[in-house]
């Protein structure tokens, strides 16, 4: 492998133009020479930093106004415009950081509209009881997501994360060392910039998922007894949290991880860990659960056909589930609660998806398939036999 | 109404810097390309409606300007050649944020040295891929070359920078963090 390879790969991998295979080359090529890695480590820190702006403000509100009298030459639909920028001048400045080129800027928006979505954000220390990483971080951004709302976030690295109903991620106000990290409860779509030098971690109450670059789902919610992790393409490792040494699991492509908290519970009494791939999702239902079991997705389809991802397409999609299930879903997405006082009813199997549908004409959908009534007393419904 | 004009300026304010550094490098004169950008931004509002439909604005924006820049160039300089490709590039500031390196004022100025030691065409795209943030593709589209070209010379400069100066002793902090002794 030639330095004129190892340039070019560089030069793709810090302009965000590399391939996933290309990032791996280079990652491959550099655990084998030291001293390249030292290389790229201060090109990386010098390339990827913000650029300064050589133009003062000030510079460029003198060039808009004279552009404004230039403009009213030429189109009359431009008065109103005048007065107002002059007026407004000063409070629209203080609206965008000018020291970054513009298409950070446009990211600048986007970070400063989408959180006003957002319907908490904190910020706290970490004591000294969590992990050894996360010890070192000093400010915690945390988003609490309520049920029945979803939200966009960017983190500091320029990932992209949906964050679905009723969930918590945490995540430092800039990555520092030599791993991103993130913490979730809940459920979360990443879709990880690729960095081969700073692994991304999502944290959840069972598993660790170490990503260098790529797009998968995490469910990880307190009240249900699995733990998910989809991945639509790149390539995950996943760990268990109490063990981070034992043997990781690799997960390609369309599969799915499945992490059963009880089955983990029982297999670490006797200190055994039974990891298996099953050829058929469906089977899994029948089968006794191990700890850790993939399933392959359906092959061909869209990413946004996909059933554990379609969330972030703002659909909530079932497949031969329970109603019972289905209700704690729906509970989630709506941001109601629903009691089923009936057991027939609970093992209900139904196919579907709501879309746009409030609580009630879901529910209404729902008695084309399933005889029942329902009663709605604010936020809590109780779904009786007909 | 008022959001258009809110929308507008922020258009503006957020594009000027890198339109006019863009167009100072085929007019090689301040006054000029001030214009040059005040043209553009004209027919931006006139043709506000239709703007939605491009595909690549930061591409259409870069290829606005570089054809209204050769137009001026040709009206300027009536008796001289057509543009040759010919373009000026010089950093005067860094393309990186020195504080947030904690780089020394020495450091600072000796990277600069190396950029702008880079042959004239290898620091345009330089330039463009890291302060414009175009992408490989639409730096070969807008200076009509491969983009197999873009990734060699954008190598060229990587390896220089690096092989320009020694970081090792500019970044010992850095250094050493990378290396996991700290």
């Amino acid at each position: 492998m030639s330095q004129e390879r190892f340039s070019i790969l560089i030069a793709k991998v810090l302009s965000d133009e590399a391939s996933l295979e290309e990032a791996a080359e280079l990652y491959v090529l550099v655990e084998k020479k030291p001293e390249w890695k030292d290389a790229f480590g201060n090109l990386q820190e010098l390339l990827t930093s913000h650029p300064v702006s050589s133009l003062p403000r000030s510079a460029t509100e003198e060039a808009y106004l004279l552009h404004l009298g230039r403009l009213k030459d030429q189109v009359n639909d431009f008065d109103a415009i005048a007065q107002d920028s002059i007026a407004h001048a000063d409070e629209d400045f203080q609206l965008y950081p000018v020291i970054r080129p513009f298409y950070r800027k446009w990211q600048v928006y986007a970070a400063v509209l989408i959180p006003l979505l957002l319907l908490s954000v904190t910020f706290y220390f970490f004591g000294k009881t969590n992990t050894v990483t996360a010890a070192t971080y000093k400010r915690i951004n945390e988003i609490n997501v309520n049920p029945g709302a979803k939200t966009k976030i960017q983190l500091p690295d320029g990932s992209h994360v949906w964050v679905n109903s009723d969930s918590k991620l945490s995540y430092p106000e800039t990555f520092k060392g030599s791993v991103r990290e993130v913490f979730l409860e809940g459920e979360a779509y990443f879709d990880v910039v690729k960095d081969p030098f700073h692994p991304f971690i999502v944290h959840t109450s069972g598993i660790d998922i170490k990503v260098l670059g790529t797009a998968f789902n995490v469910k990880a919610y307190d009240a249900e007894p699995t733990i998910e992790a989809t991945l639509i393409h790149g390539m995950i490792e996943v760990a268990k949290t109490n063990q981070p040494d034992a043997p990781k699991v690799i997960l390609k492509p369309h599969e799915k991880l499945i992490f059963n908290k009880l089955a983990n519970k029982l297999s670490d009494e006797v200190n055994t860990t039974k990891v298996q791939r099953i050829s058929n999702a469906t089977t899994l239902m029948s089968m006794i659960t191990p700890a850790i079991t993939i399933a392959p997705l359906a092959k061909n389809i869209a990413d946004t056909a996909i059933l554990e991802t379609s969330w972030v397409y703002n659909r909530l999609v079932f497949e031969d589930e329970k109603f019972e299930s289905l209700a704690v879903k729906m509970e989630r997405w709506f941001n109601v609660k629903i009691v089923i006082t009936n057991d027939k009813l609970k093992s209900y199997a139904i196919n579907g998806s709501f879309e746009n549908e409030t609580i009630e004409e879901a529910l209404k959908e729902l008695q084309y398939l399933v005889p029942f009534n329902y009663q709605m007393n604010g936020h809590d419904i109780y779904i009786n036999k007909k | 109404m008022h959001k258009d004009q809110k929308a507008y300026k922020e258009l503006f304010v957020s594009l000027y810097e890198n339109m006019h550094r863009f167009a100072f490098s085929i007019l090689k004169s301040k006054e000029d390309s001030e214009e040059v950008v005040s043209d553009f931004f004209i027919t931006v509002w006139q043709k506000k409606e239709t703007l939605t439909e491009i595909e690549n604005p930061k591409l259409f924006f870069f290829v606005s300007i570089k054809n209204l820049s050769i137009n001026k160039l040709s009206a300027r300089k009536k008796h001289y050649a057509a543009f040759n490709e010919e373009y000026l590039v010089h950093f005067k500031s860094p393309f990186f944020n020195p504080s947030e390196l904690m780089l020394s004022q020495e450091a600072v100025s000796k990277i600069l040295e190396a950029v702008n030691e880079l042959p004239p065409k290898c620091k345009l795209i330089f330039r463009l891929i890291k302060e414009d943030g175009l992408k490989y593709a639409d730096v070969a589209a807008l200076l009509n070359i491969s983009v197999k070209t873009v990734e060699a010379q954008m190598a060229i400069a990587v390896k220089r920078i690096s092989n320009n100066y020694n970081f090792k002793s500019h970044f010992p902090e850095i250094h050493s963090i990378l290396l996991g002794k700290k």
